[in-house]
């Protein structure tokens, strides 16, 4: 009971902070002047451009592949699904850190593994950390398959609990394996996606660790993104009022976005 | 609910060719760094940077990069500390949840529904958006840089109520009456029927928080700035930025800090498949 006063004061001083000056040394209210700053910053809306560009395509990879590959284990026998759950999950469990000294082994400017297969085929000098145009897909791509077995494992539990009879039904009629997938699997399925869609898309503005570690934002901000901005401005630049009106506009951001996809995705659930 | 019918039983394990083909590829690259690890680590520097590469498992077998490492970094202090660290963690969150939970479940009190729903909004809620404010108070209280200040700050166990709520609210209330007439205060009911009852629970939340803990960076890296209380991914991404040019020795270093959780994590995988499914299917 009292433990949520735990966090709702923290959240509150958030936002009482963000309406100030605050530095270490001092606190001072200076009223909208953070959010005005913010709004004419580049900074911000790259890094916001940045969150959206991997939100992008971070969140379809990561509902798409792990809803195949569990419809994929259906059909398969229980030794099989325990063992792709077992491998598929294991980089959930890795320490980011340990997977990004690994990628970065690949993907590093020159002495980087794939640098130099580039290097081999002509390509010179070819960087993935220079244009974020680059940049941003590979490490999508990176994070999408570090985080997917959580998803493939809530998807196989739900698949599971489908009645075999309806897929029985299905097949006498004659439905192949697509139409089973199309109008058995999906409509079962629409409240845990719901939930998946909702927890990634919240987990996808919050994307930090690997960016900062393999790029740090850079060039200039380009593969930036908002946790990545209020982290630095705060703990690398010292202005915390400044960061905290971000976080509130990042916990507004996110709110918004549990809201609208609760609503367009809400339909009505399925008995069985 | 049928396990399928007797006459079309042969068909059930049909399954196509091709998409087992891309399942098992998909694996491949999920497990690829995790392989270069386990590889990298065994091999002489001068093989990782050659071109081409040679990855070949067992060729130039070394044990140097392990030597290296553990001779010079603090590996086992910054596994000892993130141990400590995250076992802390899961004690105290797994105390908080099994407490809250019983409270949600079964006590009747005003404002229980608006208190639960906060806790609830609190789990859908970016954790980061507190980093500010919790370093600010914790700044304050001169908690920073502590071992105390780093557990208490890492303590998130919206998830843990969540879900010992849902395991306490399905045990039978006959229990907890028939515990009553028996002479039970609350405490006595509280640890007498309701943990014995709820060791699954405490299993899942107790795993779930210390494998999140003791993975955490961000929140590491912001708390902790003295050497001795380095925790093993601050220690890791320091040792990375020190051995820049020695690719073997980072490979090392990195299998050194996985191979504790990825033991672990085999022991203990039924937990993490009830954490994971908790929240999203019903029954």
């Amino acid at each position: 009971m009292i433990f949520s006063i735990f966090y709702l004061f923290p959240l509150l001083y958030g936002i009482l902070v963000s309406f100030t000056d605050f530095r270490l040394s001092g606190i001072d209210f200076n009223g909208l002047s953070n959010y005005k700053k913010i709004f004419s910053n580049y900074a911000f809306w790259r890094s916001l451009a940045g969150t959206a560009r991997y939100a992008v395509i971070v969140i379809p990879l990561q509902m798409a592949v792990p809803l195949w590959i569990a419809n994929t284990l259906r059909s398969h026998g229980n030794k099989v699904n325990v063992l792709v759950k077992l491998f598929i999950y294991l980089p959930n469990v890795t320490c980011s850190v340990a997977l990004v000294i690994v990628w970065n082994f690949l993907f590093w400017p020159n002495i980087g593994l794939f640098s130099r297969i580039f290097d081999n085929l002509g390509i010179v000098g070819f960087s993935f950390f220079d244009n974020a145009n680059i940049s941003i897909p590979v490490i999508s791509l990176l994070i999408v398959f570090s985080c997917m077995g959580q998803n493939v494992v809530i998807f196989c539990a739900a698949i599971n609990s489908i009645p075999q009879t309806y897929y029985e039904a299905a097949e006498l009629d004659g439905a192949v394996k697509f139409q089973q997938f199309r109008y058995i699997t999906i409509p079962f399925l629409s409240s845990v996606i719901t939930y998946v869609l909702v927890t990634n898309s919240i987990g996808a503005l919050q994307i930090f660790v690997i960016p900062q570690l393999m790029t740090g934002g850079g060039p200039n901000y380009a593969s930036s993104t908002l946790l990545m901005l209020i982290y630095n401005s705060a703990f690398g630049n010292n202005q915390f009022g400044y960061a905290s009106a971000i976080g509130v506009l990042l916990f507004i951001l996110s709110g918004i976005i549990a809201v609208i996809q609760f609503k367009v995705t809400k339909r009505e659930a399925i008995e069985y | 609910m049928g396990k399928g019918g007797l006459i079309l039983k042969s068909h059930k394990k049909k399954y196509s060719i091709p998409s087992t083909i891309w399942m098992v590829i998909v694996v491949c690259i999920v497990m690829a760094p995790l392989f270069i690890m386990a590889v990298g680590a065994f091999k002489p520097n001068l093989s990782l940077i050659q071109t081409p590469v040679d990855l070949v498992p067992f060729k130039d077998f070394t044990l140097n990069n392990v030597k290296k490492v553990l001779a010079e970094s603090e590996v086992f202090l910054w596994l000892r500390n993130s141990f400590i660290l995250s076992f802390a963690v899961a004690c105290t969150t797994v105390f908080i949840s099994i407490c809250a939970g019983y409270s949600f479940a079964k006590i009747n009190f005003r404002g229980k529904v608006v208190f639960f729903s906060i806790v609830i909004a609190t789990m859908m809620m970016p954790k980061q958006i507190l980093m500010i404010p919790n370093y600010l108070v914790a700044n304050k209280l001169h908690l920073q840089d502590t071992m105390v200040g780093v557990v208490l700050t890492s303590i998130a166990p919206a998830f843990g109520i969540f879900l010992s709520r849902q395991a306490i609210s399905s045990l039978p209330s006959e229990l907890f009456d028939a515990a009553e007439i028996d002479g039970c205060g609350e405490v006595d009911k509280f640890f007498r029927v309701v943990v014995p009852l709820s060791i699954p629970t405490v299993g899942t939340i107790g795993i779930l928080s210390f494998f999140s803990t003791f993975n955490d960076y961000i929140w590491q890296t912001i708390m902790i700035s003295g050497k001795s209380l380095r925790t093993l991914p601050i220690g890791m991404s320091y040792f990375a930025q020190l051995q820049n040019n020695n690719k073997a020795a980072q490979l090392a270093m990195a299998l050194i800090a996985t191979v504790p959780l990825t033991v672990l994590f085999v022991l203990c995988q039924k937990f993490f498949i009830k954490g994971a499914t908790a929240g999203a299917v019903k029954g």
